[in-house]
């Protein structure tokens, strides 16, 4: 399994600074969220994270072994460690969905028979054999990002970076991302995903990474997303399971030892066995 | 999101997933009897044939057929107008129509009505493929025929990023509307210029953004693609070289 990680990382545009000495270490979980509010560093880190952008200072960590910048190791990293755009329209060059998906998987070095079996592996993961008769043009938003995952997808990255798979998504796009996303982890991928979605953060992930003020604070999701310090330092709010039993806690309706529920199920399962 | 009728017939045609060969084969076929063969009856013939391919056999509807076909023969009316009016000081031809200088001789009737036949004719036969046809399937047939591959790339790159601007102006024209931007004819002008000038910075950004997203899918300067083979059909190629030769075989006929 690959783990990555950040030493003393510095990365900055040419307004200032936007992580500074960050030092973090994404193990102990393959659901990770990076949490933060608009303009926090979360797209930044991933691009650190992914290669694609270079700190001014500090290191990238793949398994402990620092990042080289050299294009052949940069080429390593990325058959490992794949991102994927915020905007699908910054990665779809081909309007055909089948021809887009293969650019990876030829890139990787692949024979084009081989190239197609990912294709079609990446379009069955992600439920998307009924868009490949169709031009990248005719697609939604979301049907884009699909097609833009699939290119990923089909580079069979062991760390799949995502910025923010699910904003724009209707309630069912959603069910059917995280659906995605449970497929990958069955088949051993580390998911890490850029969001401001505090209660899709608690119910989806088991780790979570917050960044604000430059720095970063890791740990498991429930545990980070409970501590209202760190929540009001990121300019989040809390989940609302968690501020309902806080709520009730205080009302004297639950008892104040009890298990942090994650999603709805659970808060239904609080209120029943009391 | 605004897509030409044509893009969107050739996307959702019948013949989609035909070999492009097997189509071209018919379609140029056609427009070779349509250039090179008598007028009549062969232009005629060749051009009956590709519009009956088009709507019978293909099933493209008529309307989307129809509006592929008008801008080029409002095209070929123009040409027509400059061939059959001949300029006459002299009055010394019989003219069939005659005002002042200009006048409309039979050899000049005769000589448009040839280009006319010829010009439809050939384009219907043309229109048959682009019907059927999208863009990205015509680049990759010319693949197969050694066309250099950066060549294809730039124009398969070129189709997908001009729709991406088109919504993007669209969008811009929109809002700038929105907000009674467009109410006077001076507000017009100046909307044009405006999103003409925010969709060239964005296409530029755009580009730089690209550049970026495909490096991380690891381009290094090849924006080399696979589709699915699509095999070539028998009886498709047996019937659409049957059409072309009835057409040729009519089209030589001395009648
Ligand atoms: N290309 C760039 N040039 C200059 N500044 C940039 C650039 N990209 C990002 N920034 C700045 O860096 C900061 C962090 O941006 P980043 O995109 O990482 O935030 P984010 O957490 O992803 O925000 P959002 O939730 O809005 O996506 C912002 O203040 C932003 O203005
Ligand atoms: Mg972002």
């Amino acid at each position: 399994m690959v783990t990555l990680g950040a030493r003393g990382l510095r990365v900055g545009y040419d307004r200032g600074t936007v992580l500074d000495d960050l030092t973090v270490d994404l193990t102990g979980g393959t659901r990770w969220v990076v949490l933060g509010a608009n303009g926090s560093g979360k797209t930044t880190l991933l691009s650190v994270l992914s290669g694609a952008l270079r700190p001014t200072a500090g290191q990238v960590l793949r398994n402990g072994q620092p990042l080289s910048y050299r294009p052949r190791a940069l080429a390593e990293h990325r058959r490992v460690v794949q991102m994927v755009l915020q905007d699908p329209d910054d990665q779809l060059f081909s309007a055909d969905v089948a021809a887009d998906i293969s650019f990876g998987p030829l890139n990787l070095g692949l024979s084009p028979d081989d190239a197609l079996a990912r294709v079609d592996e990446a379009c069955a993961l992600l439920t998307l054999d009924h868009l490949r008769d169709r031009p990248v043009h005719q697609l939604s938003g979301g049907e884009r990002k699909r097609v833009a995952i699939a290119g990923a997808v089909a580079m069979r990255p062991q760390v799949l970076l995502l910025d923010e798979p699910t904003a724009g998504l209707d309630p069912e796009g959603i069910d059917d991302m995280l659906g995605v996303l449970d497929r990958l982890e069955e088949q051993g991928t580390t998911v890490v995903m850029a969001t401001h979605d505090v209660d899709l953060a608690l119910a989806w992930s088991t780790r979570a990474l917050v960044v604000g003020g430059g720095t970063a604070r890791v740990g498991d999701t429930t545990e980070i997303l409970s501590d209202t310090s760190v929540i009001s330092a990121a300019r989040l709010r809390r989940p609302w399971p968690l501020e309902l039993t806080a709520r009730l806690i205080d009302a004297g309706l639950l008892p104040a030892d009890g298990q942090a529920p994650r999603t709805m199920a659970d808060v239904v399962a609080l209120l029943d066995d009391r | 999101m605004h897509q030409p009728a044509l893009d969107r017939a050739a996307w959702a045609s019948r013949w989609r997933t035909r070999n492009v060969g097997d189509k071209a084969l018919l379609s140029l076929g056609l427009l070779i009897v349509a250039v090179s063969a008598p007028v009549w009856p062969g232009g005629v013939a060749a051009g009956a044939m590709a519009v009956a391919c088009a709507l019978v056999w293909a099933r493209v509807p008529v309307g989307i057929w129809a509006r592929a076909v008008a801008a080029p023969t409002v095209f070929i009316a123009v040409g027509v107008l400059a061939v059959a009016i001949s300029l006459d000081t002299s009055r010394s031809v019989d003219a069939v129509w005659r005002t002042g200088p200009i006048a409309i001789t039979t050899p000049g009737l005769v000589r448009a009505a040839e280009l006319v036949g010829r010009g439809f004719a050939g384009m219907t036969a043309v229109v048959l493929l682009a019907a059927t046809t999208p863009m990205v399937d015509l680049l990759t047939g010319l693949r197969r025929l050694r066309i250099p591959d950066e060549l294809i790339e730039v124009a398969a790159l070129t189709y997908r990023m001009l729709f991406l601007f088109a919504a993007t102006a669209g969008s811009l024209h929109r809002a700038q509307a929105a907000r009674l931007g467009t109410t006077t004819l001076s507000g017009r002008f100046q909307t044009a210029g405006r999103v003409a000038s925010r969709v060239f910075v964005l296409a530029w950004d755009r580009a730089r953004r690209l550049e970026a997203g495909l490096a991380g899918r690891g381009y290094t300067g090849a924006l080399r693609t696979v589709t699915p083979p699509r095999p070539h059909s028998m009886p498709f190629l047996i019937a659409a070289t049957l059409l072309v030769t009835a057409t040729a075989v009519l089209g030589w006929f001395p009648w």
